[in-house]
């Protein structure tokens, strides 16, 4: 008999034995080194995008930046590329634990934030407020987005996860696109209704990084930073939830109660996420399978490598946006679906997956 | 590096020469309408419209609506993409009072045919956009022929120079019986004859400045190609230096990103007004325009984009620039 | 399989073993057929009669036939009966298409607007739109694009065969993709250019003449035979492929026929229509509610029941709402909700 869903992906790892204490050395070593990549790829996110700076105007504006004596790069770098690289490192890190939670709690290989609709329930919580509330101003929109995209992860979430079969690859992905849909259309009568809404509501279909002051990060900060550490200490949990569900209670752990707060975590980080930078898709997916492939199936490790990994990967997307369309920009919402669509399809075409 | 140049008409034409295109509207008007019963106007798509009589239900799409509507011509209904699903206008729709007036089209569906054949309509008016035979704003070409089988339809130009078109909209709402030697109309006029004295004179005095005209985002930002838009053109023909950005001509726009607004450094921004975009104040505290010599010698004006093609929407968006003209004094 | 229908609201699984190799057309369908074009009858001739230019019956009923001033003759001939004509085909190709590929599928969640061929038709359609601003190339164009995204789709998704799951999948990433270029495209324009295209998104069938009526009809007629031949093996398919290769039906090649067909019948109702949601999905789950399992006499009975679904969304989007919406928003208002809900049905039940 065939079932119409896919049973739990079994590629999730086996139990993991407690790592000797030289694995442990090489690990943090491993961090380390990975930070320091992430540093690096940010110096290169600082010296690269549409205007040409030397590497001396990017030191400078880090390094001995004077609002005075400031030349044009220099300002540049210093109030454009600084405020927009912080927040690439701090989404692109907190969407890869998102994802990297989701996928380990759901043990469904495609979980992703980006699949919970959040992209349509921030435009729909912003277009509602312009609308029933007159709302107009851009630094005002966080407070809707918020709550928009976190209750249409909510439900995507919770339909998907319904019942014992729980959240698997296509019950996720079909929620999600379904519950797009359904906000897209209430959003769309909307925009019929007025001149103001249309212009206001396209920028949040896309995710940016660019212009946003650190101010939007700050204000989301109480929500993101929290919700990030609490991700990074779920690995023991993680590693006790991906031998699976029975043997994980005869363990003594209380799998409902952790999957309950894992799930709150996922959606107060993506509604976060995206209420900062619009909807950035595929960093949440594709990390967590890097780092997997490199560093093995141990959580307690796999969540602090995918922070930076995922930080890495949105910084660099973000970087190569600014340098391809010169004088204009490619938003790093675009960049990252070109980027992470293709690993979809490849994860797609595993077998463990799809069949 | 930035490939952008300074556009302006080598041979400014004075004010007499803006005038008398305004003037040349009347006397045409006049012919076209004269005493026999029969009625006929030429439209920008050089479509001789003929009827038995003066058109009298005239069904209009909003942004043809709005110039005439300060010509003291009333539409008999509305319809187009800048009608809401509310039945509000937006700003394309200048003065006009829509209390009243029926709708037949939205942003939904711009022009419902049925419903305009519901109010029998004796003309149709519109503007159009390029010289393409089937481009009319608001129609859909797959339903051109059957509109037409309705009612004939008159097309006035929103690209070329504002000033003309402003004379060819004068002509149409005199063939259409406005009274453009009304007191209020005469006053209007002159009105806008004394804008556009002033901003050559002040823009011949600081021929020096230039100007950029902008849609600004804090993500990125657009620059209007200045020859693609009617009111550009008409600038530049009164003597302001306006940033050509370097793009062909039909792309309205070149893209850039915030970091290198300062490169296109102007005297003057001008930056658009519409919903949705940083306003002045927000330039000035966005990174990249904040440093542009403009904006940080606080020469930032609104450009209304939605300006009607009437005497009274030159007079007002004529004397906005000769005001920022005015205020402006060289920085780069 | 069986405790999926049943999770549906469908108990049909004594009817499902029992008539399953059966040739028989079940007079229950055929009588739910004839119910259906009455009343997709009844239908049309009460939209016919509805619009801002009133109309008697009998004027109404002259000028169809060609008798009237040729006022009446533009309103009923070339104005209403097309854009009626064009709800009641494209209904039915959406339906159909969804029919064919929940078939193929195994799986009643999905339809060929969901998993990415609705996306693909879009970033093509919206680009044309902004760039071009023409619309009489629009349908071949988006018909183009449609086809292309379906194949991409397909050959992605092909390993050893095509999967149907893996193809949900790959057509979600493909989707995702070119929703980020149809969100770039409508981003970088400005507002004048982007207007048409957003509306277009939103999917509407105003504006429609004799030609979207008579290219998606005659698609319809031209697959829908092959479509009935293709119910019987689908069928068998539907219990595993290894009772289907028992069987002797060749799985690779009738899944492709099925493929073509579906997404020919996609394709076309997209670049006539834009992306009218859920119709494709919901339609097949009431006929099969009503009339059983698939069969060639239920996707006959899918089609009328699509024809029937979008003629009453678009008559209500047009004259019953307080502010005239595309029929695409009104269908999505509808059918979101009910997907929704058949996904947490088959859930809970399992």
């Amino acid at each position: 008999m065939s079932t119409a869903v896919v049973a739990p992906s079994e590629e999730v790892p086996a139990p993991v034995r407690p790592a000797p204490k030289s694995r442990a050395a090489v690990m943090t070593l491993g961090l380390f080194a990975v930070a320091i990549a992430v540093m690096l790829l940010s110096l290169l996110s600082l010296r690269f995008g549409s205007l040409e700076v030397t590497t001396s105007d990017a030191w400078n504006a880090v390094f001995h930046y004077s609002r005075d004596t400031a030349t044009y790069e220099e300002t540049i770098v210093h109030e454009m590329r600084i405020p927009r690289t912080i927040i690439a490192f701090f989404i692109g890190g907190g969407l890869a634990v998102a994802g990297t939670v989701m996928q380990g709690v759901t043990r469904n290989p495609l979980a992703d934030p980006s699949i919970l609709g959040v992209s349509a329930g921030a435009s729909f919580g912003v277009t509602t407020a312009i609308f029933v509330l007159g709302v107009s101003t851009p630094s005002q929109f966080v407070w809707f987005a918020f709550p928009g995209a976190a209750l249409a992860s909510i439900l995507v979430y919770g339909i998907a996860s319904v019942g014992r079969a729980g959240p698997t690859p296509i019950r996720l992905a079909l929620a999600g696109v379904v519950m797009s849909s359904l906000l897209s259309s209430w959003t769309s009568a909307l925009l019929l209704l007025s001149e103001q809404t249309l212009d206001l509501v396209r920028f949040w279909s896309v995710g940016s990084v660019a212009g946003r002051d650190l101010d939007i990060l700050w204000s989301m900060a109480p929500f993101l930073i929290p919700a990030t550490l609490a991700c990074l200490l779920m690995g023991h949990q993680l590693n006790v939830l991906s031998m699976g569900e029975e043997s994980a209670r005869a363990l003594g752990m209380n799998t409902q109660r952790v999957r309950l707060v894992s799930s709150a975590l996922v959606v107060i980080l993506t509604g976060a996420a995206v209420s900062v930078a619009g909807p950035i898709g595929f960093v949440g997916l594709a990390t967590p399978h890097i780092v997997r492939s490199i560093i093995g199936a141990d959580y307690r490790w796999i969540l602090p490598y995918s922070f930076f990994v995922g930080a890495a990967l949105l910084t660099s997307a973000d970087t190569l946006g600014r340098v391809i369309a010169r004088p204009s920009e490619i938003q790093v919402g675009i960049v990252m679906a070109f980027v992470g669509a293709p690993f979809l399809i490849i994860l797609a075409r595993r077998r463990t997956v799809a069949s | 590096m930035v490939q952008s140049q300074f556009g302006r008409r080598r041979f400014v034409t004075g004010a007499v020469g803006v005038g008398a295109l305004v003037t040349r509207g009347i006397t045409s008007a006049q012919e076209a309408s004269p005493d026999a019963s029969e009625w006929s106007f030429t439209d920008d798509k050089d479509v001789t419209i003929t009827l038995p009589a003066r058109p009298e239900r005239l069904v209009m799409d909003v942004n043809a609506a709005a110039p005439l509507w300060d010509f003291g011509i009333k539409p008999t209904a509305l319809f187009g993409w800048n009608v809401y699903a509310d039945g509000t206008l937006g700003a394309a729709g200048g003065n006009i009072d829509p209390e009243g007036i029926p709708t037949v089209g939205n942003v939904n569906e711009p022009l419902n045919l049925e419903q305009v054949i519901a109010q029998d309509p004796d003309l149709i008016v519109t503007i159009t956009w390029s010289d393409d035979p089937s481009d009319y704003w608001s129609i859909d070409t797959a339903l051109l022929e059957q509109t037409k089988a309705v009612a004939p339809i008159a097309a006035i130009s929103a690209t070329g120079r504002a000033d003309v078109n402003t004379g060819r909209f004068a002509e149409l709402a005199a063939a259409l019986g406005a009274d453009l030697e009304s007191e209020e109309l005469v006053a209007a006029r002159a009105e806008m004859e004394t804008s556009i004295a002033r901003l050559q004179g002040v823009a011949s005095v600081k021929s020096d400045l230039t100007a950029l005209f902008v849609s600004a985002g804090e993500d990125g930002a657009v620059i209007a190609n200045p020859t693609d838009w009617a009111d550009l053109n008409m600038y530049m023909e009164l003597g302001v230096s306006i940033l050509e950005p370097g793009v062909e001509s039909g792309a309205y726009w070149l893209e850039i990103s915030n970091e290198v607004a300062a490169e296109y450094a102007t005297d003057i921004v001008f930056i658009s007004a519409r919903p949705g975009t940083l306003t002045p104040e927000e330039l000035a505290g966005t990174p990249g325009w904040e440093q542009h010599p403009a904006v940080a010698a606080g020469q930032v004006f609104l450009w209304n984009q939605d300006f009607i093609q009437s005497y009274q929407g030159m007079t007002t968006a004529i004397t906005g620039v000769a005001e920022a003209v005015e205020r402006s004094a060289k920085v780069i | 399989m069986a405790n999926l229908f049943s999770a549906i609201g469908m108990d049909e699984t004594r009817t499902f073993r029992g008539s399953w190799f059966s040739h028989r057309i079940n007079l229950r369908v055929m009588a739910l057929i004839i119910l259906c074009i009455a009343i997709l009858i009844l239908l049309m001739l009460y939209a016919i009669t509805l619009g801002a230019v009133p109309l008697t019956i009998r004027q109404v009923w002259d000028a169809t036939w060609g008798e009237g001033d040729s006022r009446t003759l533009l309103v009923v001939r070339t104005l209403r009966w097309p854009r009626i004509g064009a709800a009641v085909v494209i209904g039915a190709a959406l339906a159909l298409s969804g029919m064919l590929f929940q078939g193929i599928a195994r799986n009643p969640l999905v339809s060929p607007d969901i998993i990415g061929i609705d996306a693909g038709a879009t970033v093509v359609a919206v680009s044309w739109i902004i760039l071009t601003r023409d619309t009489s190339g629009l349908p071949l164009v988006t018909f183009l694009g449609a086809i292309v995204t379906a194949m991409v789709i397909y050959l992605l998704s092909w390993r050893k065969g095509a999967s149907p799951n893996r193809m949900i999948l790959v057509g979600i990433g493909i989707s995702s993709m070119a929703g980020a270029v149809t969100s770039f495209m409508l981003v970088k324009y400005p507002l004048e250019q982007i207007r048409p295209a957003v509306v277009w998104t939103m999917g509407s069938i105003y504006g429609s003449t004799w030609r979207d009526v008579v290219i998606p009809g005659a698609v319809i007629l031209v697959t829908l035979p092959f479509a009935i031949l293709l119910m019987q093996p689908l069928r068998a398919m539907s219990l595993g492929d290894n009772v289907t290769k028992s069987l002797g039906i060749p799985l690779e090649s009738t899944r492709l026929a099925v493929i073509i067909i579906g997404c020919a019948l996609a394709s076309v109702a997209v670049a006539f229509a834009g992306p009218i949601g859920f119709i494709a999905l919901m339609v097949p789950h009431m006929a099969r509610m009503i009339a059983g399992p698939q069969s060639g006499g239920v996707l006959v009975l899918t089609g009328l029941l699509g024809g029937i679904m979008l003629l009453v969304s678009d008559t209500v989007a047009l004259h019953f709402l307080p502010v005239s919406l595309p029929v695409g928003v009104v269908t999505s208002a509808v059918g979101a909700p009910y997907f929704l809900y058949l996904l947490y049905r088959s859930n809970s039940s399992m």
